[in-house]
């Protein structure tokens, strides 16, 4: 949706901001999606946690800018860095109030970063939908594998963070190497979250059978989480660092933004979008097939189960909501535009650009009513599933509607091939 | 009169097959295609498409009637195609010929019949000639063989020379045929799409983006391949007609992920020169060279059976593409007589496929992904292809019914866009697809190909209006 370019600096220095609590910016409304509305009106993130636009930090809208697919990459690359920052900065945050907790344990400062975990893992899940480039994995192009490091979902391996509490792996000097299941914000979660006194290993685990877990004390357990913690937010901290630190000064944006003009890692300004569309197909499985399938009971990996909230992506936080929204939201923003309620250039106006001006307001009327189930209050998956499952199944139809669109005929008509990783020869 | 005109003709004709060629024409052919088979293959391991197409898929798509060909593991696939080197290889210098190159055949045969979303028209081309080359006497000379037997012939029976361009001129004309549909001709699709993609590449890039670039290149490729054989065939045209093979295939090649059929035709199209064009062509290089000439070879026809084996090679090979006409229907969205019948590049199919599961002893129903058995390579192509969405549905049967889930009905939503169409059903959303039998028949349970016309489209231009700011709601959807 477009009405012009994307400026994001203003929103960056705002998010700065906001995290040490001096931005006073209000910018437009919707910020990361919380299912707790204090975390979401943390000022100064902007809208979808992306992009204040231009009309929104100086009040002026720039010129509008004429449709080419080299400027919808350089607006795409600019958000996605633009996120990615703003997460960098919300781990920072992270980091600190989990250090604060560990160092002072007490209600207010577990609140504080149990906050402060659910402002990251919001912008985090719109970051999501940037997966490539240096988030993918290989042989991704550009790829370094840096979003597993960061968020593993899924899956959820609980009972390894348990364990590890045990044997105290997270103060091995080598734990930055170990499973990324035991990591992440994933890891993190579970371990501001999870306040109860028992385990997620099946009694024939070791933990629970050699008894090395049942002689914790409460306090004990509170602490080697507190610290556990400190360890994952601050390992966190680093990738989202080397993250940025990939995509900027020459690194991956350049070669994003040059495609099919001297990059060395996109041949094409075609490849290039292909390796975009291919990260937004997260709403495809992990979104619509893990999040909500599974545990709606609409998938097959629930079956013969009736519905399976164990599969619920952040039940301890009860965000599981949130992170769909913030999914959504990450969508938005490359498809319809990274700017306030999805302005800016987005796929939609390439599919302007080539004449399916149906297609684009297709999209972008499927993309809204997929976000609008998603943002219903009354829609919180963890009691959802057991009261209001007929909403929850509305939900994944809206997202099903969604990608089926984007596989069919989105991708033929803008010509969105397998990505690189995958290409093949072809003659039929 | 009449039945002196007729033995005539059948006595020139017959003449004119019992009189030998120069076999240089068929000598050449062996040597480059076997080139370009060893460099297939090892590229085929290069690029690490043995674990990928063989070893890391858990299900492959079967030919019919070919289910029962084994998947080889990740070892015994490197094995075969470290072999199919060393094969192609001594196809190449024509070592042991009369066992290196059905071997090849077969072998390469083998890995086509693996798993169906491998399927591509070159490697069925180059599965023909080999078949054609192995029992040819194409090591007759320079060959190692012939080196060994200390006997070089120079001369072949004429049908061979005939046999092998029919199989070329084969797969240029149903390549033409297959473009004289309205997609191609009046939509100029799914040409406009990819090279709508293509705007940015140097210099062509601009011809691309401009409107008529795609109706232009969609009937020069009709002509192309409607008529090329023809050019060929006329040894006045020929020399400007490889010309223009040779940039058409470039141009190909260039321009799409096309693999090694570009090559394959470039040195296939040779079969139309005069059968001596190796010995001109050293010739020219080295002077020295004498050509064959001035030789008086003894005649050499073709026995009963291999005129008549011939024969019903040349009949299939005319029917096989052809055999969509008694489905009915259209091809390119059925799917039914696609294979084998040379369509190239001629459709372009995307689409989303969920299998719906019903456990009948609870009535509870279940999505299925077809993610969970393929990979995405197996999955893209399999999506707009009917009789593999089936395939997988019986696979799906069997799979959950040997943990205990049955007995299973299975339906398929499969929504697909062909060439730029809408999105439509491809197959009938309400049929139990475990209750449908596989077979060669017309398949009453894919949907009819959608009516309607392809939106046009065209490659981005330099400068388009801005679009002005605003929400969408359901009222937008277009009707």
């Amino acid at each position: 949706m477009r009405v012009h370019r994307f400026v994001g600096g203003a929103a960056i220095v705002c998010t700065v901001a906001a995290v040490v609590g001096s931005c006073e910016s209000s910018g437009p409304n919707e910020s990361v999606y919380t299912g707790r509305r204090d975390a979401s009106q943390l000022p100064g993130i902007g809208d979808g946690g992306t992009v204040l636009d231009a009309e929104d930090s100086d009040g002026q809208i720039l010129p509008s800018q004429p449709f080419t697919k080299s400027a919808l990459i350089q607006d795409v690359a600019d958000c996605a860095l633009s996120g990615y920052k703003r997460f960098e900065v919300a781990m920072v945050a992270l980091q600190a109030k989990t250090s604060s907790y560990a160092a002072a344990p007490t209600g207010l400062s577990l609140a504080e970063a149990q906050t402060a975990w659910r402002v990251a893992m919001g912008l985090w899940q719109q970051a999501e939908l940037y997966g490539f480039g240096p988030a993918a994995r290989a042989p991704a192009p550009g790829a370094l594998g840096l979003r597993d490091q960061i968020y593993s979902f899924p899956p959820a391996a609980r009972c390894q963070v348990d364990v590890q509490l045990v044997n105290q792996a997270y103060k091995r000097n080598d734990f930055a190497n170990t499973f990324v299941s035991g990591r992440g914000l994933g890891g993190l979660e579970y371990l501001l979250f999870n306040t109860a006194n028992i385990n997620a290993c099946l009694p024939s685990s070791d933990i629970n059978s050699k008894g090395t877990w049942a002689i914790l004390s409460v306090e004990e357990l509170q602490r080697r989480r507190a610290d556990y913690a400190v360890v994952v937010a601050t390992d966190v901290l680093t990738r989202a660092r080397t993250l940025v630190g990939a995509w900027e000064s020459g690194g991956f944006k350049q070669q994003l933004i040059l495609a099919g003009g001297g990059s060395n890692v996109f041949d094409s300004a075609q490849s290039a979008l292909n390796a975009i569309s291919d990260a937004v197909f997260y709403l495809d499985q992990e979104l619509k097939d893990e999040k909500l399938g599974v545990p709606s009971g609409r998938h097959q990996d629930c079956f013969p189960n009736m519905t399976c909230p164990e599969a619920l992506e952040s039940a301890y936080a009860r965000e599981s909501t949130s992170n769909i929204v913030n999914n959504l939201l990450g969508a938005r923003n490359v498809l319809l535009g990274c700017g306030a309620g999805g302005s800016g250039l987005g796929f939609d106006d390439w599919l302007r650009g080539i004449g399916r001006d149906d297609l684009a307001v297709d999209l972008g009327v499927r993309l809204n009513a997929a976000l609008t189930l998603a943002q219903d209050p009354q829609l919180i998956l963890e009691d959802a599933l057991a009261t209001m499952l007929g909403k929850v199944l509305s939900l994944h139809a809206a997202i099903q509607q969604l990608t089926t669109l984007l596989k069919a005929d989105i991708a033929t008509s803008l010509n969105l091939g397998l990505p690189m990783k995958v290409a093949d020869d072809t003659d039929s | 009169m009449r039945m002196n005109l007729k033995s005539l003709s059948f006595a020139r004709a017959k003449d004119a097959l019992e009189t030998p060629v120069d076999i240089a024409w068929l000598a050449a052919f062996r040597v480059l295609f076997g080139l370009v088979m060893c460099f297939s293959t090892i590229r085929f391991i290069w690029y690490g498409w043995i674990e990928r197409s063989f070893v890391e898929p858990a299900f492959h798509f079967k030919y019919w009637g070919f289910g029962w060909v084994p998947a080889p593991g990740l070892i015994a696939g490197y094995a075969i195609f470290v072999v199919l080197t060393v094969l192609a290889v001594a196809l190449t210098v024509g070592a042991w010929f009369r066992i290196t190159c059905p071997l090849f055949a077969i072998l390469f045969i083998y890995v086509q019949l693996i798993d169906v979303t491998t399927y591509l028209n070159h490697y069925y081309l180059a599965g023909l000639l080999a078949c054609l080359l192995a029992v040819s006497p194409a090591h007759k000379a320079w060959s190692v063989d012939a080196y060994r037997a200390r006997s070089q012939v120079s001369f072949v029976a004429r049908p061979w020379l005939w046999l092998f361009r029919f199989q070329v001129a084969i797969v240029y004309t149903f390549a033409g045929v297959a473009k004289a549909q309205p997609d191609w001709l009046l939509s100029s699709q799914p040409l406009g799409i990819w090279l709508s993609s293509l705007t940015d590449l140097f210099i062509l890039g601009r011809f691309f983006s401009w409107d008529w670039a795609a109706p232009i290149m969609s009937w020069s490729g009709f002509l192309f391949d409607s008529t090329i054989v023809g050019w060929m065939l006329w040894h006045r045209t020929r020399p400007y007609a490889y010309i223009a093979i040779i940039v058409f295939h470039s141009l190909t090649r260039a321009l799409f992920p096309i693999g090694l059929f570009p090559v394959i035709m470039m040195l296939a199209a040779l079969v139309f020169f005069p059968p001596d064009w190796p010995r001109r062509l050293a010739t020219l290089v080295y002077p020295s060279v004498v050509p064959q000439c001035g030789v008086s070879p003894k005649r050499r026809s073709w026995s009963r059976f291999q005129l008549t084996t011939a024969l019903l090679f040349a009949i299939v090979q005319v029917v096989l593409p052809l055999r969509h006409l008694a489905y009915g229907g259209n091809v390119l969205w059925d799917e039914q007589g696609m294979r084998f019948s040379w369509r190239v590049m001629v459709r372009e199919k995307n689409g989303s496929l969920t299998y719906s599961v019903k456990q009948r002893s609870s009535q509870r129903v279940f999505d299925m992904s077809p993610r969970k058995y393929l990979n995405p390579i197996q999955e893209k192509e399999m999506v707009g292809q009917p009789d593999l969405i089936l395939q997988l549905a019986h696979h799906i049967e069997r799979d959950l019914g040997r943990k205990g889930f049955g007995p299973l009905e299975i339906r398929a939503s499969a929504f697909v866009s062909l060439n730029g169409r809408p999105a439509a059903y491809l197959i009938d959303p309400t049929v139990d697809l475990a209750r449908v039998r596989d077979g060669l028949g017309r398949a009453d349970w894919i949907h009819p190909s959608p009516k309607g016309t392809i939106p046009r489209t065209h490659s981005i231009p330099h400068r388009v209006q801005p679009a002005s700011i605003r929400t969408y709601t359901t009222s937008d959807l277009p009707p």
